[in-house]
C-alpha cells in the first residue's frame, strides 16, 4: 500500500515536472521564433533602407557635378560648386527652411516636378539645397527645393501591386454580398433623397440608381483588405519614412553655393529618394 | 538504479533545451552581425563621401578676392598664416562639418586644431605647394567629430 502511494506520488511529480518542462520548452521556442522573425524583418527594412540611402548619396554626388546646377568656369565643371542662377531655374521652389511647414510650399514643390534621365527607375527624388551662410534666427536659411522623377517602368509601379492585391482579395461570401447590397441600399436612399429634392420623383429615381451604384462600388472590398493592400503596395522607402520618421541621408552632403558677385556660401545638398519596386 | 532511470528523460529534455537555445542564439547572432555589417558599410560610405566633399568645398572657398582657402594653405610658409586666416578656416570647418572638435594636419604636424580631441571622421586631400623646396605635394587630413543629431 505504502509502495503504491509512493509510486503514485512519484508519477504525479514526474507528470507535473514533465508538463512544466514542456511549457518551458514551448516558451523558449516561441520566444526564439518571435526573436528571429523580428530580426529578419529588421534586416529586411535595413537592407532596403540602406539601398535607398546609397542611392541618395550617389544621386547627390551626381547632382554636384551636373552641368545644369554646377558652376562652369572656362568650360570646366567645378564639382561641388552650385551656381545660384542655375539653382533658381532648376528648383521648383525657393524660400526659407521655415517654409517647409507651409502646405502650399510643399504642394508646389511636388507639383512642379522635373523628369531626369539619370535618376533611379520608378523613383521620386526630393532635392534640397540649403545655404548655411544665410541662416538667421527669424527668417531661417535660404533653400532651394525641387522634385525629380526618374524613368518609370509599368511593371514596377506600386499601383499594379495594389490592383493585383485587390483582385486576389475579391470575395464572394454571403457576408460580402450583404455588405455590398447594404452599400447599394444606403447609397440609393441618400442619392434618391438628394435627387428628389432637386428634380422630384424622376430625380429620386436617377439619384437612387446613381447612389446605389456608388454605394455598391465603395463596398466591393472589405475596408481591412483595402488597407492591407495599400500597406503592401506602399514603397519600402515610404514605409521606412513612416516608421522611422525621416528620409534617407537626411544630413546631406557639403556643397558651395556661388552667388553672381563671385562670393561663395557654404551649404548642404540633401537628397531623399523614394523608390517603387 | 530506479532514480537514475527516472533522470534520463530529464537529461534528454535538458540537452534538447540547451540545443534549441544554442541554435536560437547562434541564428540571432548571425542576423545581428549581418545587420551591423550593413549599417557599418553604409555609415562608412556616407562618411567617406561627406569627408571628401568637405575637403573639396573647404579648399575651394574664397578667403578674399585674391586668395582661396587652397592658396592660403598651400602658401602659408611663404605668405604667413595669421589669426584671421585661422579663424576663417576654423569657422568654415565648424559650420560645414557640423563638428564640435576637429584638427587639420599634414603628415608631420597640426595646422589647425581645437582643444578637444577629434577622432571620428577623416577627410583627405593633396595640395600642391609650389614654393616648398623639400616636397611639392602635401597631404592634408581633416579629422573631426560630427555632432550627432
Amino acid at each position: 500500500m505504502l509502495l503504491l502511494q509512493k509510486r503514485q506520488s512519484k508519477g504525479i511529480a514526474l507528470t507535473i515536472s514533465a508538463v512544466l518542462e514542456g511549457l518551458f520548452l514551448i516558451g523558449i521556442v516561441a520566444l526564439g521564433y518571435w526573436l528571429i522573425l523580428s530580426i529578419i524583418l529588421d534586416i529586411h527594412v535595413t537592407t532596403l533602407s540602406s539601398d535607398n540611402e546609397r542611392h541618395a548619396i550617389n544621386l547627390a554626388n551626381v547632382l554636384l557635378s551636373y552641368e545644369n546646377l554646377a558652376y562652369v568656369k572656362d568650360g570646366k565643371i567645378e564639382r561641388g560648386v552650385l551656381e545660384v542662377e542655375k539653382l533658381d531655374n532648376f528648383a521648383s521652389k525657393k524660400g526659407s527652411t521655415y517654409d517647409f511647414n507651409k502646405s502650399e510650399f510643399v504642394s508646389g514643390m511636388l507639383e512642379n516636378y522635373k523628369e531626369i534621365v539619370f535618376g533611379y527607375p520608378n523613383s521620386l527624388n526630393i532635392v534640397t539645397v540649403v545655404d548655411f551662410d544665410s541662416c538667421k534666427q527669424d527668417t531661417g536659411c535660404t533653400s532651394w527645393v525641387t522634385t525629380l522623377v526618374g524613368p518609370s517602368s509599368v511593371e514596377g509601379l506600386a499601383v499594379n501591386d495594389f490592383v493585383r492585391c485587390l483582385s486576389e482579395n475579391f470575395k464572394n461570401t454571403p457576408q460580402d454580398w450583404a455588405r455590398r447590397l447594404g452599400g447599394c441600399g444606403a447609397g440609393g436612399v441618400i442619392g434618391g433623397g438628394i435627387g428628389f429634392l432637386i428634380a422630384g420623383p424622376l430625380g429620386a429615381a436617377i439619384g437612387g440608381a446613381i447612389g446605389c451604384g456608388i454605394g455598391f462600388l465603395t463596398t466591393l472590398w472589405d475596408p481591412g483588405d483595402i488597407k492591407k493592400c495599400g500597406i503592401n503596395a506602399m514603397p519600402e522607402s515610404l514605409k521606412y519614412f513612416l516608421t522611422s520618421g525621416r528620409f534617407a541621408a537626411a544630413e546631406g552632403l557639403p556643397t558651395l553655393i556661388r552667388y553672381p558677385d563671385g562670393s561663395m556660401h557654404t551649404g548642404r545638398i540633401i537628397v531623399s529618394v523614394i523608390e517603387w519596386r | 538504479m530506479e532514480v537514475e532511470k527516472g533522470l534520463l528523460p530529464f537529461s534528454i529534455a535538458a540537452l534538447g533545451a540547451i540545443f534549441i537555445i544554442t541554435v536560437i542564439i547562434a541564428v540571432v547572432l548571425i542576423f545581428l552581425a549581418l545587420k551591423f555589417h550593413i549599417d557599418i558599410n553604409l555609415k562608412f560610405e556616407y562618411e567617406k563621401s561627406f569627408s571628401d566633399l568637405l575637403m573639396l568645398s573647404l579648399l575651394r572657398l574664397n578667403y578674399n578676392s585674391t586668395y582661396s582657402a587652397y592658396r592660403v594653405l598651400a602658401e602659408r610658409d611663404v605668405n604667413g598664416f595669421d589669426d584671421d586666416m585661422k579663424k576663417f578656416l576654423s569657422d568654415k570647418i565648424t559650420l560645414m562639418a557640423d563638428a564640435d572638435c576637429f584638427h587639420l594636419a599634414n603628415s608631420t604636424s597640426y595646422i589647425l586644431s581645437t582643444t578637444c580631441e577629434a577622432y571620428k571622421q577623416t577627410g583627405e586631400a593633396f595640395i600642391f605647394k609650389p614654393y616648398n623646396p623639400n616636397k611639392l605635394v602635401e597631404e592634408m587630413t581633416l579629422t573631426y567629430n560630427q555632432v550627432e543629431r
